[in-house]
């Protein structure tokens, strides 16, 4: 009997895992993929929509990675420093976030626009691809019909 | 003692890359301790070409059986750039096309085929290739995934992410690294965080320096000179730096990559790739390293530092370095060029500020990531894989 391709049999046990994962729930929804809103399609280079969906996926991230605070070592004022430290930091927060909060919205903007000029972009290039393709069929037809007028008339 | 494979597609002492040097060093301490080990791998040494270049067949690396297997040649077809094209708006059976269509090994998989369950445990690094993708697939039930995860587009592919929730374990090299899989939906109830192991080194500036004829003072940057690692944005902060500061402070480079020739300033000093002895001497004099990356699943580099005693100037954008910074107190932030100037005023200008965050990193690196406390954690992992239904 012949041997079955390897890459089949690891393309099957690949598939064979995805059922089994899908079937028993083991994996969650991607929380940040599922709210992208990065166009895909194949009229730029894949770095342009690799970046794009990078810069979406940050997006969705903002906010995410809130500092930690290392403990004081200090014998017995530990605590106090500690409290003490904390007070400013969420002062020094609080000033941070509202530019920050500025920022974020600008970003969301920025990244919306990029969005919309590369599926924008994307449309109208295969639009003008599709017309181009109608034009040369067109002329390609006429040159034809000239080439057998010509040669009914030798 | 356990039968141990790796799976990987590049492996020798020649080879540079993180995941590559994390696997190599693992493989032979676990030799040291009497576990047999295998490293299952492709004929590549580029993963730009896919091209095989070491030849196939087997070799025993400093304990380490090695078994090379060709990649099949052809695979890169207008269909697979198609794939690529369309792969951050794929849908999920697209996804597992565009793994199907990248780059294979069929003599690999017909050895994981055959011989996979002579193995305790196979494990499989980094995740984003057809080596594991496929071959962990074959065998599931004893693969273990190594994934050194960065928060990059092919991490929130369904097969990656089915792969890390299916396999009978995953191995995370820092806890930043594993909340970013939990944050993918992808949690495995086999996870262990080991960490990479860390050798003693000492280095030696003044030989650097005459090696060099470099009298000023400097910040170094070890790694690969390429936009993923976010090296054009320290250049970027560095000139900003000396242009409002003036000053006789330079900023090695160290390594080579696409980005080598477009980058230039009068102060960035580029040295290649350097031995890894003067690497160490390198660093060794440094006013700090700096590791500007956004992906890292550990940071090697980081560690070599504060073993020698210097501090470091991480990006905050990275989860993995800011928290290695904040739990070893060996170093800085920077975010952009305000704070990365904050940063530096703040190291030039204090020396014992310096020794204090070097040293308290060293202490650090040395109680959690000596190769004695890595592999003593690897082994607990291994019984608990082996054992645990």
């Amino acid at each position: 009997m012949d041997e079955m391709d390897p890459v089949e049999a690891a393309r099957n046990a690949a598939v064979a895992r995805r059922h089994v994962v899908e079937s028993t729930g083991a994996l969650s929804e991607d929380p940040f993929r599922a709210g992208s809103g990065a166009p895909g399609g194949g009229a730029y280079s894949p770095r342009l929509y690799f970046h794009l969906s990078g810069a979406n996926l940050s997006l969705s991230q903002i906010g995410r990675n809130e500092t930690t605070q290392v403990p004081s070592t200090v014998p017995l004022l530990g605590g106090v420093i500690d409290r003490l430290k904390a007070a400013v930091h969420e002062l020094a927060l609080n000033y941070v976030r509202r530019l920050a909060e500025r920022q974020m919205s600008m970003n969301v903007s920025l990244v919306r626009v990029l969005n919309e000029v590369v599926a924008q972009t994307q449309h109208d290039h295969q639009g003008q691809i599709r017309a181009l393709e109608a034009r040369v069929q067109a002329l390609e037809a006429r040159v034809t019909e000239l080439e057998a007028t010509l040669a009914r008339r030798s | 003692m356990m039968r141990l494979a790796l799976v990987l597609p590049r492996y020798g002492p020649k080879i540079l890359g993180g995941a590559e040097t994390t696997a190599r060093d693992m493989a032979e301490q676990l030799v040291r301790r009497g576990h047999t080990v295998t490293a299952l791998t492709t004929c590549i040494r580029d993963y730009a070409t896919w091209q095989n270049v070491d030849p196939a067949g087997t070799e025993v690396v400093n304990g380490v059986t090695v078994e090379r297997f060709p990649i099949r040649p052809g695979w890169r077809t207008p269909t697979t750039e198609a794939l690529s094209g369309r792969l951050p708006s794929a849908t999920t059976d697209e996804q597992y096309d565009w793994v199907h269509h990248q780059a294979h090994a069929p003599g690999l998989y017909r050895k994981l085929i055959a011989d996979g369950q002579r193995y305790d445990l196979i494990f499989f690094i980094p995740y984003l290739y057809t080596t594991a993708y496929y071959g962990s697939a074959l065998v599931n039930e004893r693969a273990v995934i190594w994934p050194c995860l960065h928060n990059e587009l092919f991490a929130h592919l369904h097969p990656t992410r089915a792969m890390l929730a299916a396999a009978r374990g995953v191995l995370f090299n820092s806890r930043a690294e594993q909340d970013l899989a939990h944050q993918l939906g992808a949690q495995n109830p086999r996870e262990f965080v080991v960490g990479v192991g860390i050798d003693e080194r000492v280095g030696d500036a003044h030989r650097f320096r005459s090696a060099q004829r470099l009298a000023e003072p400097y910040l170094i940057y070890a790694g690969r000179l390429e936009e993923a690692k976010n090296v054009h944005a320290l250049v970027e902060y560095f000139s900003a730096y000396k242009q409002t500061r003036g000053g006789d402070l330079k900023l090695v480079l160290t390594g080579d990559g696409a980005l080598r020739n477009a980058i230039s300033h009068p102060d960035l000093v580029f040295t290649g790739y350097l031995s890894d002895q003067m690497l160490q001497d390198a660093i060794a004099g440094a006013v700090a390293l700096c590791q500007p990356s956004l992906m890292e699943s550990f940071s090697i580099v980081i560690m070599q530092a504060w073993i020698l005693g210097v501090p470091v100037l991480v990006h905050a954008g990275c989860a993995v370095t800011t928290e290695h910074v904040q739990a070893g107190q060996g170093g800085l932030t920077f975010a952009d060029a305000t704070s990365f100037a904050r940063s530096v005023d703040a190291l030039v200008g204090d020396q014992g500020l310096r020794a204090r965050l070097g040293a308290q990193g060293g202490q650090y690196a040395r109680a959690e990531y000596s190769w004695q406390a890595v592999t003593d954690r690897m082994e607990a992992a291994l019984e608990a894989w082996k054992h645990d239904d």
